[in-house]
């Protein structure tokens, strides 16, 4: 398994000084769309030195208004300049009657909201045809109108889209704290057979619930999810993806190899 | 031999003929850079990766030559806390500290920095004849080596081009104005002040502006490259600690670095902003030395006031002073 980090200018001088112990990076595709020629420079120095994968943010693949088709052209280019093995998107929508929330917000588990994914997903597929993994996110409202659990309905999301998942351990571990089931179960029910790539990092508690802030360290409870996955599941790689209230680097390094342990 | 003064050029009006001078010698100018880059034909190599530990004394010498590898050097010791700049009065030295420096990994450049620096100096004398940027010069070579092997620096065949182009523009503009000299005295003018001032500032402007090649476009587009990797260390010297709290990665200082990519005028406003300022200040009284780089945004930056050779002497050259504003490029 390779183990990697989510990229961050803030990171960026002490990711080349560290560069044989870094596998692999992943960037937010976002900041490469509409580029200044500075961060296009950046992106070409990171191809050189890194293999990259880019994580999406607004492909919104769980509007039904459709992929806006202006954001996948330029997220097509984006993937045929990098080359990835795969590239990721989250499971839900950030797009409503042309508005962008700003949000990565849960869609209700149902057999409409599973069609819409189809639709969208099928229409990113004939225009990129690199492989497509999809990430679970946190929530904070479940909504009555579900009709199946969030591991079915990530089940039924990936068999039938044929998507690899890139399964958010520390979301997994929050929505299971902050809704009170068992992780191990939920994952009973996941697909992780198609499991290609994890994140992980640390949240922080606001009151009685946990807030994915990408902002601390991977507390051992987040571990112990990570690792039960990677004993049951293939994973081709990990990234810790820390977003804000960055430590020294040294600690970031110290999660990599731990990462990397539980991988071995 | 009548038509050698009695042709259309010699009789040309004085007016006239200064106008055409001054386009002759603006002409060169315009061809020099040009001719200067298509003979580089580096750019189509592919650019060298990023090295894990990279070494900022390297850098600093692709980046400003010898005097920029020797204010590296001296920063360095000076973050080991090996030397110290002492002030007295307006003078800044660098002055030899009392600390163990057997106790200290030190690289053998840095030994031989601090053994010239066993006495109080003043920073002008870091590039004075035989001042440590002269001493330096042997680790300077194997650095020209190494870089002229990756094609980042011109090689001697390139240099010599490209300097024996400068020679004949320079000869061409002499030339020019000989003959026209010759000519109006040949026709009993005397009146040739201008045509000898625009001459003078003519052939000066070239051999300031005209540079041979130092830095080759690979070499360029690699100091660019190592700007973009660690634009980020310009905030980490802001918050930079004393040297020993501050962690060094991978075998590399990340400040020390920074100066090696950057030039010293990033400590500005740092915790060694001192360093910064008396290496400025030695610039600002020694503008017909050899000092250049960390002062490049102080607008101290003139060719002759660069190092070894080539591009605008060194400092100045290439990659355009590093980060100190580009102002001397």
């Amino acid at each position: 398994m390779k183990v990697g980090l989510g990229f961050r200018e803030q990171l960026k001088s002490d990711i080349f000084l560290h560069q044989n112990k870094i596998d692999f990076l992943e960037i937010t595709a976002d900041h490469y769309l509409d580029a200044s020629p500075a961060k296009l420079a950046e992106l070409d120095l990171l191809k050189q030195h890194f293999s990259l994968i880019p994580h999406g943010l607004d492909l919104s693949l769980g509007s039904a208004e459709g992929v806006d088709e202006k954001y996948l052209e330029k997220f097509a280019a984006l993937v045929e300049s990098v080359q990835p093995e795969w590239f990721s998107d989250h499971i839900c929508f950030t797009k409503s009657g042309g508005r962008n929330i700003g949000h990565l917000a849960p869609v209700p588990y149902t057999h409409e909201a599973l069609a819409v994914f189809k639709r969208n997903i099928s229409r990113v597929k004939r225009v990129i045809k690199t492989p497509l993994i999809l990430e679970n996110i946190t929530y904070m409202v479940q909504f009555p109108s579900s009709e199946m659990t969030e591991s079915e309905f990530i089940k039924r999301l990936c068999d039938d889209n044929d998507c690899g998942l890139l399964l958010d351990v520390t979301n997994l571990y929050i929505n299971s704290v902050n809704f009170n089931f068992d992780w191990r179960k939920r994952l009973d029910n996941m697909p992780l057979e198609r499991v290609v790539q994890l994140h992980f990092v640390g949240g922080h508690s606001h009151g009685n619930w946990l807030i994915d802030s990408h902002a601390h360290q991977t507390p051992n409870e987040i571990w112990e999810v990570f690792k039960e996955v990677c004993e049951r599941s293939n994973v081709k790689g990990a990234i810790l993806e820390r977003d804000e209230n960055f430590p020294p680097f040294t600690e970031i390094l110290s999660e990599l190899e731990t990462a990397r342990s539980f991988a071995a | 031999m009548e038509f050698l003064f009695d042709n259309p050029l010699a009789n040309l009006k004085g007016p006239m003929f200064l106008a055409l001078y001054a386009a002759f010698i603006f002409t060169v100018l315009i061809a020099y850079p040009i001719i200067k880059f298509l003979l580089d034909k580096t750019s189509k190599l592919s650019l060298p990766t990023i090295p894990q530990n990279p070494d900022a004394y390297e850098i600093a010498y692709l980046r400003g030559g010898a005097n920029e590898v020797a204010r590296s050097v001296v920063f360095s010791l000076r973050q080991k806390d090996l030397v110290k700049i002492e002030t007295v009065g307006k003078q800044y030295f660098i002055a030899p500290t009392t600390a163990n420096k057997t106790a200290q990994l030190i690289a053998p450049i840095e030994q031989a920095a601090s053994d010239w620096l066993k006495f109080s100096r003043e920073p002008k004398e870091v590039f004075s004849a035989s001042g440590l940027a002269e001493m330096l010069q042997p680790y300077c070579d194997n650095y020209e080596r190494n870089l002229q092997r990756k094609q980042l620096l011109a090689d001697e065949s390139l240099q010599n081009t490209t300097s024996m182009l400068k020679a004949f523009a320079m000869i061409s503009i002499v030339l020019l104005g000989l003959y026209k000299f010759i000519a109006a005295l040949n026709h009993g003018r005397s009146n040739v002040l201008f045509l000898v001032l625009v001459g003078i500032i003519g052939l000066i402007v070239v051999y300031f502006f005209a540079k041979p090649t130092r830095v080759t476009k690979l070499g360029k587009s690699y100091l660019a490259q190592l700007e973009t990797a660690f634009d980020r260390l310009r905030t980490q010297v802001q918050s930079a600690k004393p040297a020993a709290q501050s962690a060094t990665f991978a075998g590399v200082d990340p400040i020390l670095l920074s100066v090696g990519i950057f030039g010293s005028s990033i400590l500005a406003g740092s915790i060694y902003n001192d360093h910064n300022e008396a290496f400025q200040k030695s610039q600002a009284g020694s503008w017909s030395g050899s000092s250049c780089g960390s002062g490049c945004g102080s607008s101290s930056c003139s060719s002759s006031s660069c190092s070894s050779g080539g591009d605008g002497g060194s400092s100045c050259g290439g990659g355009g002073c590093g980060g100190c504003g580009g102002g001397c490029s």
